[in-house]
């Protein structure tokens, strides 16, 4: 049963290839090669929240590795990187950011290249092709802070995936020719994600709360092309290191076979010292309120995007009282918000709010669509209303209702084994596992007065961002006015 | 260049879950109630008590339950249809703070509409499928709607559907659809026609469409899964029926007309070109007359879907954006009224690129009616569905996925092993087969738009 892992070719060894080395002079390190300790190391057994059992590893070079049994036939991978687009040149210049030597887009379009040519795949698009054939799936994605790369795939290929995985993630092979034109896919990319008002609405927001576009990821044009295979190159060697990275593996599997795979695959990264971290700061001062106007001749509604910080990973009690607010906020017909301002006001048309963590700072986002002229008194309104969270308690029947809905909702998210190696991963890469095991009890522990706390620290009515996103007329000759 | 090589699909390749013991209950009332060799039951038919028909399907060691109602009702009634689904989870403060309080028990409620049904569906945890009924016999039997929560409703899906029209594709998929459909088909309406059908509705109105759709029981279906066994789930459904009172009506009620004729597509229209000067890119959008669900050909034209879009190495990825680097992504969907199937294919493209994408999408069509697919890479897309398959099965919301567009479709559903068994019967004859029934001009029906600035269109269609 399983597939039966022939030939790669030539420069695939046991123990894979040692970066650094240059495209065409792979060398091998086998395992008995490794000058560091060469097995696995058990850090620590738990139980996920859905009930089954993890293990945590280290692997000989610092790589960890995280290792869930759960009864699905489908298997969730993923590896995840301490890297993004926060280790880039801002696009623009900010007193927050230094410069890094790393042209914007750089980690987006590195992770483009890792499923373009291997060491063992040089031919364009034939590692995907490999990987397709196997019925598996594959994506990749890159933030501010992370890079992680994904596999979906049968129980059955368990073997032949994890190397796959190891040749995409680590020996990626970055030729000029193919890179030039994957640069036309990536900035076809950025022309589809940066065309609607929702998106420049939102790029705007994260400009006015942190100095940096949200479109740094996706890199500027010129960037992008002036980015060379050896810059890539670059990028890849400084942050693929060992203590950088973790791979976290869900599913029906033999955890020592998987184990073994993941460690021929990465075990032979030589350790290097984890590169500088860097954080996406909040540039808001306190009591200050930044505020823009994008006029889109696309509307023909207004959108008001409001933010406020947010919690970051590591304030994990903080991060479940925001969870409790965000559902109070906009979670069922008679939420706060969309109760007083959609059905007893008629003020906005629609209203989503959301908070996301991040290192060194979250956000929190309130977005209204509203009738052009009635964007200031749906802000003006908005902030009223969120006021009343520091300024009472709330109900105690609401916040049991809430309570329990939260609950329900993380056990339903037990059943996606993709969303829980996502969150495994996620949260132990920054170091907040805690509050993904021991969710269920911090939302039984959370009290009226903590909301009350989490509410005056980061939905302060004096420091926030907002832009508003209105109509713009065009002209008859269909150029905006 | 490295090669590996695999080995063909194992046996039984599903069931989902390995290592869970298979349920021995099958009581002698539920003849086939468990497919051999799997923890996901046979669906079994029942008619309870109202003479609506009950799909029952047994679902081992799941953590939900699922619960969905399907009724019909007249397609001709366009506004009703877009209100009452709204106005069974918001009709009123009362059902709100209702809907919102089972969510706090961790029951989750959708309601929408289709062509002539409308859909109520419920999820809860296992154990509690007593409370789900109850909730779902609540919604429906004693809908709440005051005139002023209504009249709100109606004002906000006004909104929306004006909103709607400021997105770019929503103008181009409206000319698409009266050119695939037919210029007045209840399926091609504009969002100003549909607004136009919304805003004279009234409480009356549409609670009297309401009420017709109530008093049909024994045209509606319904579709439960969940871990309880089926002679349990048949008497918690005939007894919430019992709780609410929900009898067919002893007066005739009008059979439900069907829906006007489509249009008689044949060959190929376009491209319609949607002049649109707010864009920032052009977008392209193609239709072609598919199998219907339920067609014998549907397996096939399954695979057909894949091969051509979905995977990297597919075909409108492979040469659109692989060889040619004209887009970032394609989407593709299919979606499935009685009359016509529809496969669509829409890109978003740089204005310079219009033609060339155009070009792409006719050499894929091309490339697949004149290359002859193989073996292998027919074994290669048969893997990439059955573990997607295998991911819908991961619990109950999935495996409803799975059976409801039989459903709905007036169709026995299937057992996930028969899809599979029917999957794994096609051959690349097949395959062809669909394929030139579906792209072959002389067999098939095609409409492609474009939308951009009116000088951009002007640019590459001069002659229009």
């Amino acid at each position: 049963m399983g597939t039966q892992l022939a030939q790669f070719g030539p420069s695939y060894p046991w123990g894979g290839y040692l970066p650094g080395a240059g495209p065409g002079v792979p060398q091998a390190v086998g395992a008995g090669n490794r000058p560091w300790q060469a097995t696995p190391r058990l850090i620590e057994s738990f139980t996920s929240p859905g009930g089954y059992p993890v293990q945590l590893y280290q692997l000989g070079n610092g790589h960890r590795v995280l290792i869930e049994q759960r009864p699905t036939d489908v298997i969730s991978l993923r590896t995840f990187i301490r890297a993004g687009s926060i280790y880039e040149d801002p696009i623009f210049a900010s007193s927050l950011y230094g410069q890094s030597g790393f042209p914007s887009g750089i980690a987006h379009l590195d992770e483009h290249c890792h499923f373009l040519t291997t060491q063992n795949f040089p031919q364009k698009n034939s590692w995907a092709a490999a990987i397709e054939r196997l019925g598996a799936q594959f994506n990749a994605t890159t933030s501010d802070e992370i890079i992680q790369h994904e596999l979906t795939f049968n129980k059955e290929d368990l073997p032949t995936v994890i190397a796959l995985h190891g040749e995409a993630v680590m020996r990626p092979l970055y030729l000029e020719k193919e890179i030039s034109q994957e640069k036309s896919n990536v900035i076809n990319e950025a022309g589809e994600r940066t065309s609607s008002p929702g998106a420049k609405v939102f790029n705007k927001t994260w400009e006015l709360l942190f100095e940096r576009p949200e479109f740094q990821t996706l890199g500027s044009k010129a960037d992008v092309h002036r980015t060379t295979a050896a810059k890539l190159k670059q990028f890849y060697d400084t942050y693929y290191r060992p203590d950088n990275m973790l791979t976290v593996i869900s599913g029906n599997l033999d955890p020592r076979q998987a184990l073994n795979a993941i460690d021929r695959e990465f075990g032979s990264n030589p350790p290097r010292p984890v590169p500088p971290d860097a954080v996406i700061q909040l540039a808001l001062r306190p009591n200050e309120v930044r505020s823009a106007t994008i006029a889109d001749p696309q509307l023909n509604f207004s959108m008001v995007s409001l933010a406020f910080p947010g919690p970051r990973y590591a304030d994990i009690k903080e991060r479940v009282a925001m969870d409790f607010l965000m559902s109070y906020l906009g979670d069922g017909s008679l939420s706060l918000l969309p109760w007083n301002l959609k059905d007893r006001m008629g003020l906005v048309s629609a209203v989503d709010v959301d908070y996301s963590p991040m290192k060194a700072s979250g956000v929190t986002q309130v977005m209204l669509h509203t009738t052009p002229g009635r964007e200031q008194q749906a802000l003006g309104t908005t902030l009223q209303l969120l006021s009343t969270l520091s300024q009472q308690p709330i109900d105690p029947q609401k916040l049991e209702s809430t309570r329990e809905l939260l609950k329900h909702a993380f056990r339903r998210g037990m059943n996606d084994v993709e969303g829980s190696t996502y969150d495994l991963g996620a949260e132990t890469l920054t170091g907040s596992l805690p509050y993904y095991l021991q969710y269920l009890q911090l939302v039984n522990s959370i009290t009226a007065s903590d909301l009350q706390q989490v509410a005056q620290k980061y939905l302060n009515p004096n420091r926030y961002a907002v832009v508003f996103g209105i109509p713009k007329p065009e002209t008859s000759m269909g150029r905006p006015i | 260049m490295a090669t590996y090589a695999y080995s063909p699909l194992p046996a039984n390749y599903l069931p989902v879950v390995t290592g869970m013991p298979m349920n021995p209950l099958a009581s002698p009332g539920f003849p086939g109630a468990q497919a051999s060799g799997s923890s996901i039951g046979q669906p079994v038919q029942v008619s309870l008590t109202n003479r609506a028909t009950a799909y029952l399907q047994q679902a081992a060691m799941q953590q939900q339950s699922s619960l969905t109602l399907i009724l019909p009702i007249n397609p001709n009634q366009i506004g009703p249809k877009e209100l009452i689904p709204e106005l069974l989870l918001r009709g009123s403060y009362q059902t709100k703070a209702f809907v919102d309080a089972c969510q706090a028990r961790g029951i989750f409620i959708g309601a929408g509409s289709g062509d002539d049904k409308i859909t109520l569906d419920l999820s809860g945890p296992a154990g509690q499928e007593a409370q789900l009924i109850q909730v779902a016999m609540q919604l429906l039997t004693q809908p709440q709607v005051d005139a002023p929560t209504f009249n709100k409703l109606k004002q906000d899906l006004l909104e929306e559907l004006q909103k709607q029209e400021s997105l770019p594709e929503i103008p181009l998929v409206t000319a698409t659809n009266k050119a695939f459909y037919g210029q007045n088909h209840p399926y091609a309406l504009s969002s100003r026609e549909l607004m136009a059908l919304v805003a004279p509705m009234t409480p009356e109105i549409v609670m009297a469409a309401y009420r017709q759709v109530m008093t049909n029981p024994q045209q509606g279906k319904i579709l439960m899964v969940s871990s309880q066994p089926l002679p349990v789930q048949e008497a918690l459904l005939n007894q919430g029926i019992q709780q609410a009172a929900w009898y067919p009506s002893p007066y005739s009620q009008n059979p439900i007309p069907p829906v006007p004729p489509l249009l008689l597509g044949h060959g190929a229209t376009g491209p319609l070109l949607v002049p649109n000067n707010t864009v920032e890119r052009a977008h392209l959008f193609c239709k072609w007359e598919a199998p219907v669900f339920g067609d014998p050909d549907y397996p096939a034209f399954c695979l057909l879907k894949r091969i051509l879009g979905g995977m990297t190495t597919h075909s409108f990825f492979k040469i659109l954006r692989t060889e040619n680097g004209l887009v970032y992504s394609t989407q593709q969907s299919y979606s499935s009224h009685k009359e016509r199937g529809c496969y669509q294919v829409m890109a978003e493209v740089d204005f310079d690129k219009v033609g060339p994408a155009l070009q792409g999408l006719n050499q894929v069509v091309q490339g697949t009616l004149s290359t002859p697919l193989t073996d292998s890479d027919l074994e290669m897309v048969k893997r990439e569905y059955l573990l997607s398959l295998r991911s819908d099965l991961q619990d109950v919301d999935g495996i409803a996925t799975l059976s409801l567009p039989w459903i709905a479709n007036d169709l026995p559903p299937k057992h996930p092993q028969e899809l599979e068994a029917a999957i794994r019967r096609v051959t690349p004859g097949d395959v062809m087969r669909v394929a030139r029934r579906i792209f072959d001009p002389a067999q098939g029906f095609q409409v492609t738009g474009i939308t951009a600035p009116a000088a951009v269109l002007a640019q590459w269609f001069p002659q229009r």
